[in-house]
């Protein structure tokens, strides 16, 4: 199988102690950490969102259901993806499971392959949109450092006007406009143009400050 | 008898006031010999001994000087003052032997006199020899109140009656009726009241005659020999529905009814001076045995005993029979009279019963597996999806470079448990589907109880409750059905996670608690934290047909009341204290079983 990055953690919740322990034994077998839980409480005080990885997790359990455990995580805007397993028979829970962001659903017994090929791209995944959270939050703390005039100059820009056009819409000098980019694009850290305009598609931030054109 | 006294009572047609003797023509007598300074209550306020005494001291035809006697006193004493006077030496010679004729009469037939004042509502009782039975009246004068207390409450009214019937002066009404003696023993009593006065004052005076009647003539029934009783006795014994036998305190068989040698299938001449034990089902001849020492010792009264007969035609009957101890004048065992009652049709009904009641139950154990199918495959389902995945897991540590031989054996070892786990799920299950014949055998609820939670579990998780068991240390052994007992139990427990579904999710908790009560059961009683049960509702709990579900038949709880039944135990509800519902059921334990 292919390498899951070595920091990924599975964790494992499930109240059946046996399905709970095979599950454990098979990460080992495959050299990925797990974390095993019995309930959703025990799971709660054990998580650490910040944690990269991947949650196997049983749909039924007495007391906090799995469905119940993915809204609050949900609502805690844990991003770690879910893979839900569960017996024969529960298409209704598997469907409301995925309308709440689950990666996946298998059922039980599965095939060993078929488990690990889903937890491995969950993880991909994960560490992707870690890796893209990272980048985008280095770059909103960039974006930050702008003054309000570098920021106006920096949407103008963007959206594709020349020095000239920039100078006339505010009513400054072109030279100024000039000196305004030159600082937006060291801030930034921009290598050109192009590459600013990529920086703020990937920052997303609203563009209220736009041009009204 | 009666004809007799009333010869007596011609005889008595004057007064003797020497001897207290008192009498109206043709109305009876009063009796005073003993107690002369009594005669005064009779009439009231007049001291009539004194007048009495007063006549012999004067001469004769002078009766007008005695104006209060007439006045005053009643009737009869009115009548009979005119002949006092008449009285000389002889006649009160011949008073005196009539007063002792009566005497006699009154103690040769155990009769009891007396007499009742309308004025006071005095009973006054008095006798020669008064007989036995009388004796808890006549310790004392007594009201007619309290007389009337002493009569069996369903004839006071018909004594009473009579009491008031018939006022004119001279007439007699007979009543029969039963009284309590002091002793508490109900006697007949034939009693004859006549009318003694006019109802000048009230109620008129009444004296009479009773005479216990209990032994020769049963109400109803005019005159009855004892022979006649006997004969009837014996009809009745030959004719009874029961055989009868009476036994010797060794058990010889003495004497034995129609219906006793029909049962026993032999004639009367093969069967008096038997072994009453050879006639008993040789299995059975110990309990029996049992049954004659305890009596003997004296240990019981009576004893009744479930057992068979061999017959003389070499069949097997089922009887119960009833011993009673019969004790000679001395207080010590004389013979034994033994009851016996075929059982054949009743031990065929109840079979008949048994089969139907397990048929149903079965049914509705197929029907409650049904129910539960879902979550049956889905408890079968975790123990299969460990053993794929411990084996998967195996095969990979087998394919990678170095092999850790121990953590192999340990997820060998697992695999081997969850198979033995999901068998056992279908063992139970197969258990609970089979429809054999209902059986008693010793089991223990510490057993019984923890084989069921596999098979509830699946449906538990689902419905998000928790299951908490509480059972009791040191629980006595019981003796039932497993099965039977098992679905009772399941059917509480199924109840109870459903009662659960409108509870918020945390709160839901099953808790079922087995402990022994203390009087030969052990209890087992289911607790939901549900809504409880309503109040016009739990009258109707246990009977067939009654649900409260959406989709319940309304036979669980009456099937589940009719195994508890079966098994001599109970089966209840109450609410609980927490808001919910206790649902519980007894089942008695071996020792108590054995002692029954």
């Amino acid at each position: 199988m292919n390498k899951v990055d070595a920091d990924g953690v599975v964790y494992i919740v499930d109240d059946d102690h046996a399905v709970r322990d095979s599950l454990s034994f098979l990460m080992k077998s495959v050299g990925l950490r797990s974390s095993a839980h019995s309930s959703a409480d025990e799971f709660m005080k054990a998580f650490d969102p910040e944690q990269p990885g991947c949650i196997v997790l049983d749909i039924r359990m007495p007391g906090i259901s799995g469905l119940d455990l993915q809204e609050a995580l949900n609502a805690q805007k844990s991003i770690t993806p879910i893979i839900f397993i569960t017996g024969h028979g529960d298409v209704p829970m598997a469907v409301e499971a995925m309308q709440g962001g689950a990666v996946d659903f298998l059922q039980k017994p599965f095939r060993d392959q078929e488990l690990l090929d889903r937890i491995q791209s969950a993880m991909q995944a994960d560490q992707t949109l870690r890796r893209e959270l990272e980048g985008k939050n280095a770059l909103l703390k960039r974006f930050e450092t702008l003054t309000p005039r570098e920021k106006e100059i920096l949407n103008h820009v963007v959206a594709g006007k020349a020095n000239k056009v920039i100078a006339f819409d505010l009513g400054v000098s072109q030279r100024t406009v000039e000196i305004h980019r030159a600082r937006v694009m060291e801030k930034m850290a921009a290598r050109s143009l192009a590459h600013l305009v990529r920086m703020h598609i990937a920052m997303d931030i609203p563009t209220e400050q736009g041009p009204q054109t | 008898m009666f004809a007799a006294l009333d010869v007596v009572a011609m005889h008595t047609t004057m007064i003797s006031p020497m001897h207290g003797l008192y009498a109206a023509p043709g109305c009876g007598f009063y009796l005073h010999a003993a107690q002369p300074q009594r005669a005064h209550r009779i009439i009231g306020k007049t001291p009539l001994l004194k007048q009495v005494l007063a006549y012999r001291a004067l001469p004769r035809n002078s009766v007008a000087k005695c104006p209060t006697v007439s006045r005053d006193g009643p009737a009869f004493a009115h009548q009979a003052v005119p002949r006092i006077v008449k009285i000389d030496a002889q006649l009160e010679t011949l008073s005196t032997r009539t007063l002792q004729r009566l005497n006699l009469a009154l103690s040769a037939g155990r009769l009891l006199a007396w007499e009742l004042s309308g004025d006071s509502s005095v009973v006054k009782i008095s006798g020669p020899g008064e007989p036995g039975w009388a004796n808890a009246l006549s310790a004392r004068n007594i009201d007619f109140d309290e007389a009337m207390r002493r009569v069996h409450e369903d004839d006071r009214q018909r004594v009473r009656e009579a009491f008031n019937a018939a006022p004119e002066e001279g007439s007699v009404t007979v009543v029969e009726y039963r009284i309590r003696t002091g002793t508490g023993a109900l006697r007949w009593v034939r009693n004859h009241i006549m009318t003694t006065g006019s109802a000048s004052n009230g109620q008129p005076d009444k004296s009479g005659i009773s005479r216990d009647i209990t032994l020769s003539v049963r109400p109803g029934h005019r005159s009855s020999s004892f022979s006649t009783l006997l004969e009837e006795h014996e009809q009745t014994l030959q004719h009874a529905p029961l055989g009868i036998l009476t036994l010797s305190t060794r058990g010889k068989i003495q004497t034995v009814n129609e219906a006793g040698l029909k049962l026993a299938g032999l004639d009367g001449s093969r069967t008096v001076g038997r072994e009453a034990l050879r006639l008993v089902h040789s299995d059975d001849r110990g309990d029996i045995a049992r049954a004659f020492a305890n009596l003997i010792s004296g240990e019981l009264s009576h004893a009744i005993v479930p057992h068979r007969l061999h017959t003389g035609a070499g069949n097997v009957v089922y009887v119960q029979t009833h011993f009673a101890l019969v004790h000679d004048g001395r207080g010590r065992p004389a013979k034994i009279i033994a009851m016996v009652r075929d059982m054949t049709d009743q031990m065929a009904r109840e079979k008949e019963m048994d089969v139907h009641r397990e048929k149903l139950a079965h049914v509705s154990r197929l029907g409650t597996m049904g129910q539960m199918a879902a979550g049956l495959a889905h408890e079968l389902n975790q123990p299969l999806s460990a053993i794929a995945t411990y084996a998967q897991a195996c095969r990979r540590l087998l394919d990678g470079e170095s092999l850790d031989k121990e953590q192999f054996r340990m997820a060998l070892d697992q695999v081997v448990d969850q198979a033995h786990r999901a068998g056992d799920v279908i063992r139970r299950m197969r258990s609970l589907a089979r429809g054999t014949a209902s059986m008693r055998v010793r089991c223990h609820m510490n057993e019984l109880l923890p084989e069921l939670l596999p098979l509830l579990n699946s449906e538990a998780r689902h419905a998000h409750v928790e299951i908490q068991t509480v059972i009791a240390d040191d629980l006595p052994a019981i003796v039932g059905d497993p099965v039977q007992i098992q679905q009772v139990l399941l059917n509480l427990m199924r109840n109870g996670v459903d009662a659960m579904r409108d509870v918020a999710d945390g709160d839901r908790v099953l808790t079922v608690s087995v402990q022994e009560t203390g009087t030969g059961f052990v209890r087992i009683a289911v607790g939901d934290s549900g809504p409880g049960v309503d109040a016009d509702a739990d009258q109707h709990l246990f009977e067939p047909f009654f649900t409260t579900k959406e989709n319940g038949m309304g036979m669980g709880l009456s099937i589940s009341e009719s195994i508890a039944k079966s098994h001599g135990g109970k089966i209840g509800y109450e609410p609980s204290e927490t808001g919910g519902s206790v649902f519980w059921f007894t089942i008695p334990t071996e020792t108590m079983r054995q002692s029954a």
